[in-house]
């Protein structure tokens, strides 16, 4: 058959119409596949990095952090700030553990290098918000996103 | 070349001394051997092992290089397969009682036991048992031990000993029980150099200072120079985000414990951040403009009725070069006198930069015998002290003592000769060198001088008129001697050099026709042609009257001596430059806040003569600005062309003026026989009994203690109240 003749029958019969009907009657009977984002919400993959947290320490009154500073070391965008002192008992506290999420680039390093798994992330990636300094993490509030991200009834200072 | 020997390390070949060690040949070679307990300033020891190198056709298997003298065509490999396994094995029984808590250990980073445990890769341990449970000690001031991560090389131990000639650490106990401690395990009672600190390999020697201030890798390090005494130690200001938190010495230097500690006066809460001016009675604080306009007004007023030399101006030991060259061209410019003086010339050796110019301090080794007149040389400029100590204990010289107390020189004298002041012993000294007589302590001397053909004489910090004489004419009877003059304050030289002085002009030229019209036109102004008046002429003109309004920058007559005050009192106006609200500028009419020497750029020039460079680590604190641009600013107003945008212009016109610093690199020392005063019988120095320029000391030791500034560090204060309380 000539090609000519091939093409006048598709033509004449609307054979890729019916085709292209078809796939989309088909279509109508499967479930959807578009999320209804953010009100339909998908389960995120085990290892997925998001906002951090510190974990609470075994007596669940403090952080974790032993103020070791390898976070900050490995961290590639300096986002985090871990200034520390001497205790009372000259054990070592950390003063202060802050996070610029700004600059975070949530490679996830710094998680991988704390010895004592302390700083560890959530799966949230919905970190927007109204204020610029809702985006610096300080301990109090990491370990807030930790009791929730746990649903721990610990702490939680607001 | 009878004098060396050959010896291959890995295929190098070298030639060595026949007296050094393998290790030294390997440096020399450039091939590395890892080491924990050998140390440049320190004797072979060999007590931890990682050094092994192999020898061939030796009998042992491994050798330790450290310990190891070399031998003609010794063929030594540093790294082989078993090499590898013995040093592992050996890191790994010193972990079997360190403590693995790097993470919380202020050494890590910078831990020696870490990188090479890092290099050699050991995993899981095969010993098993647990650690060793060691109470830290936190009993002593300033320094604190965590017995629990010592490795037992003994490094402070001996650093103590063969550097400090203090030996206050030993080890206690035996076998496994053995530690680092002290006699009875009383807290530390000793010069609080923290030499110790600075030598542990691990984290077992730490400063309470720097405890969990920060992590090695996080700081930024400023290369500086002490600014407490005329030693002009290097060291390095280590920073986080803008503040000092540790200062260390520069590599293999040495830092004593006011400069390793005493820094934190910096960060004093009476540190002056504003100008402050007196208004009805009360200092109250004030811009800047209005400071400097009072300043430029009174300055004004007074210089219009009743002359230039009705006003005086003090400068500064601490101060940089750049600013007491521009404090004397200010002085002698803007304002027209040439009444500038120092009241520190008060605490100098008479004949200082005239007949005693000083050797290079590293050079104290190269003497056969040093003989000290001033017992308290090493509390007063420790790293003379340091020297003398390595002259005896590494170099195995003579030390000749003269000392009427006890000190750590006495424990390493070969002769001490009890006398209460220099020239009562040189007065038994003399005769016995010139005709023998004498006997006892005295004679050994005279013959250990006569033996030597060198000597180094450390002169005393004060001498009278005829102790000089005495002086003079021992060195005429020692061959070969070397003077080596103790300067207690820290930039006293440079501040000579730079013309701080009513008689001369920077760099000793005199106030003569000739250099006057040189530097009038240097200048482009009218300069007074007759010498001014020295600090105590000023005093008494005060008092008098015919002085009434005095310049002070950067020091404090009336804390140092309270019979000044009713002095000062007599002025009609007084400015003072200060960084602290001290004793004098509570008295004055304007106090201009200056920065510390940690805030400012700039020159120092140590009693060696040697121009160092100071950098800042800080930003100053407040509105406080730097000496220089003080200066500058009040010169400007009183309409002195003065543009300097940093010290660096400044240090460009003096090395136009001052033909001793016109090429002379910073590092470098300049020659005595370049001075014009070289050899003169010129005096440098005030003696005075009528005034004292007493230290304000917080401390019953020297060591810790030189006035205004160390009153105002909390750490050199804890010395003094632990040893107080003990
Ligand atoms: S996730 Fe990466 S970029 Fe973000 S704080 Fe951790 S180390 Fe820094
Ligand atoms: S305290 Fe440090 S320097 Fe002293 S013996 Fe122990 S490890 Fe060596
Ligand atoms: S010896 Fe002098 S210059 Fe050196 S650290 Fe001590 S005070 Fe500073
Ligand atoms: S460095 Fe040689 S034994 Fe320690």
């Amino acid at each position: 058959m000539s090609n000519k003749l091939k093409k006048a029958i598709k033509t004449i019969f609307l054979v890729e119409i019916v085709q292209g009907l078809a796939l989309t009657l088909k279509t109508m009977f499967t479930p959807s596949v578009t999320r209804q984002y953010p009100t339909v919400k998908r389960k995120a993959f085990a290892g997925s990095r998001g906002l951090h947290y510190m974990d609470r320490d075994d007596s669940g009154l403090k952080e974790r952090c032993i103020g070791c500073g390898l976070c900050e070391a490995v961290c590639p965008s300096k986002a985090i700030t871990v200034v520390t002192i001497p205790g009372p008992e000259r054990e070592k506290l950390v003063a202060s553990y802050e996070l610029d999420l700004l600059r975070c680039v949530f490679c996830g390093f710094c998680v991988d290098a704390c010895p004592v798994n302390a700083i560890k992330m959530t799966p949230d990636f919905e970190l927007a918000c109204y204020q610029r300094r809702d985006v610096f993490y300080t301990k109090e509030r990491l370990m807030d996103v930790g009791d929730r991200y746990l649903h721990r009834k610990t702490g939680g200072s607001k | 070349m009878e004098n060396t020997v050959t010896v291959t390390i890995d295929g190098i070949t070298v030639k060595v001394k026949p007296t050094a060690t393998i290790l030294d040949a390997a440096k020399q070679a450039g091939v590395r051997i890892p080491v924990l307990c050998a140390d440049d300033k320190l004797h072979p020891y060999g007590s931890c092992r990682i050094c092994l190198v192999e020898i061939e056709k030796s009998p042992r298997k491994f050798t330790p290089s450290c310990t190891t003298p070399v031998a003609d065509n010794m063929v030594v490999k540093t790294m082989t397969p078993d090499l590898f396994e013995a040093r592992k094995r050996i890191l790994e029984l010193l972990l079997c009682h360190h403590p693995l808590d790097c993470p919380v250990c202020d050494k890590a980073g910078n831990c020696q036991l870490q990188d090479l445990v890092h290099e050699y890769g050991l995993g899981p341990s095969k010993f098993t048992e647990k650690k060793r449970v060691v109470p830290p000690n936190y009993k002593s001031a300033v320094i604190d031990r965590e017995v629990a991560r010592c490795v037992l090389c003994g490094k402070c131990v001996r650093v103590c000993r063969e550097q400090n000639a203090v030996g206050e650490l030993a080890f206690t106990r035996r076998g496994k029980e053995s530690k680092v401690s002290t006699d009875f395990d009383q807290q530390l009672d000793c010069e609080f150099c923290g030499e110790c600190v600075e030598i542990c390999p691990v984290g077992a020697l730490t400063t309470k200072q720097f405890k969990y201030r920060g992590r090695t890798w996080n700081m930024e390090r400023t290369q500086s120079v002490c600014n407490y005494c005329g030693c002009g130690c290097r060291m390095v200001y280590e920073t986080r985000q803008g503040r000092i938190v540790r200062v260390r010495s520069a590599a293999r230097n040495y830092l004593c414990g006011k400069g390793r500690f005493g820094w934190d006066a910096v960060h004093h809460a009476d540190r002056l951040t504003t100008p402050l001016v007196r208004v009805s009675g009360e200092l109250v604080p004030a811009t800047w403009d209005e400071a400097l306009a009072m300043v430029v007004t009174n300055l004004n007023v007074i210089k219009n009725k009743r002359g230039a030399d009705s006003i005086g101006g003090l400068g500064s030991v601490r101060t940089t070069n750049e600013e007491s060259y521009l404090f004397q061209k200010f002085m002698r410019s803007a304002i027209g006198t040439n009444n500038v003086d120092m009241l520190a010339r008060l605490k100098v050796p008479k004949g200082l930069n005239t007949t005693f110019f000083s050797g290079e301090l590293s050079n104290i080794s190269g003497h056969d015998v040093v003989l000290v007149l001033d017992g308290d040389v090493a509390e007063l400029n420790p790293l003379t002290g340091i020297e003398i100590v390595r002259a005896v204990n590494r170099n195995y010289k003579k030390l000749i003592l003269v000392n009427s107390g006890y000190n750590k020189l006495n424990r390493i004298a070969s002769c001490v000769l009890e006398y209460v002041s220099p020239d009562a012993a040189l007065a038994d000294l003399l005769p016995a060198l010139k005709s023998g007589q004498g006997t006892g302590a005295v004679a050994d001397a005279a013959a250990i001088l006569k033996e030597a053909t060198s000597v180094a004489v450390i002169i005393p910090a004060r001498l009278p008129d005829g102790t000089y004489y005495q002086v003079r004419e021992l060195l005429s009877l020692l061959k070969g001697a070397t003077t080596y003059p103790v300067v207690k304050r820290s930039n006293f030289l440079g501040a000579l050099d730079m013309g701080v002085l009513p008689g001369y002009y920077p760099g000793y030229q005199k106030v003569s026709p000739d250099v006057v019209s040189r530097f009038a036109s240097a200048w482009n102004c009218m300069l007074p042609e007759i010498p001014g008046k020295n600090a105590l002429e000023m005093l008494d003109a005060i008092k008098q009257g015919s002085i009434a309004a005095l310049y002070i920058m950067g020091d404090d007559p009336a804390g140092s001596d309270a019979g000044l005050k009713p002095v000062l009192e007599k002025l009609e106006f007084l400015v003072v430059q200060d960084i602290f609200l001290t004793e004098t500028a509570k008295m004055a009419d304007v106090v201009l806040p200056a920065v510390s020497s940690a805030e400012k750029a700039g020159t120092l020039t140590s009693l060696e003569r040697r121009l160092q460079g100071i950098s800042p680590a800080e930003e100053p604190l407040g509105d406080a600005q730097p000496d220089w641009n003080i200066l500058q600013t009040v010169a400007k107003k009183m309409g002195s062309a003065m543009h300097y945008a940093s010290p660096s212009d400044i240090m460009k016109e003096i090395r136009a003026l001052v033909p001793l610093y016109a090429d002379l690199a910073v590092g470098s020392v300049w020659p005595a026989e370049k001075s014009p005063l070289h050899g003169s019988e010129t005096n440098l120095s005030l003696l005075s009994d009528s005034v004292e320029k007493n230290d304000v000391i917080t401390s019953e030791r020297l060591l810790f203690s030189s006035g205004t500034t160390t009153t105002r560090s909390k750490e050199l204060t804890t010395v003094c109240t632990f040893k107080v309380e003990a």
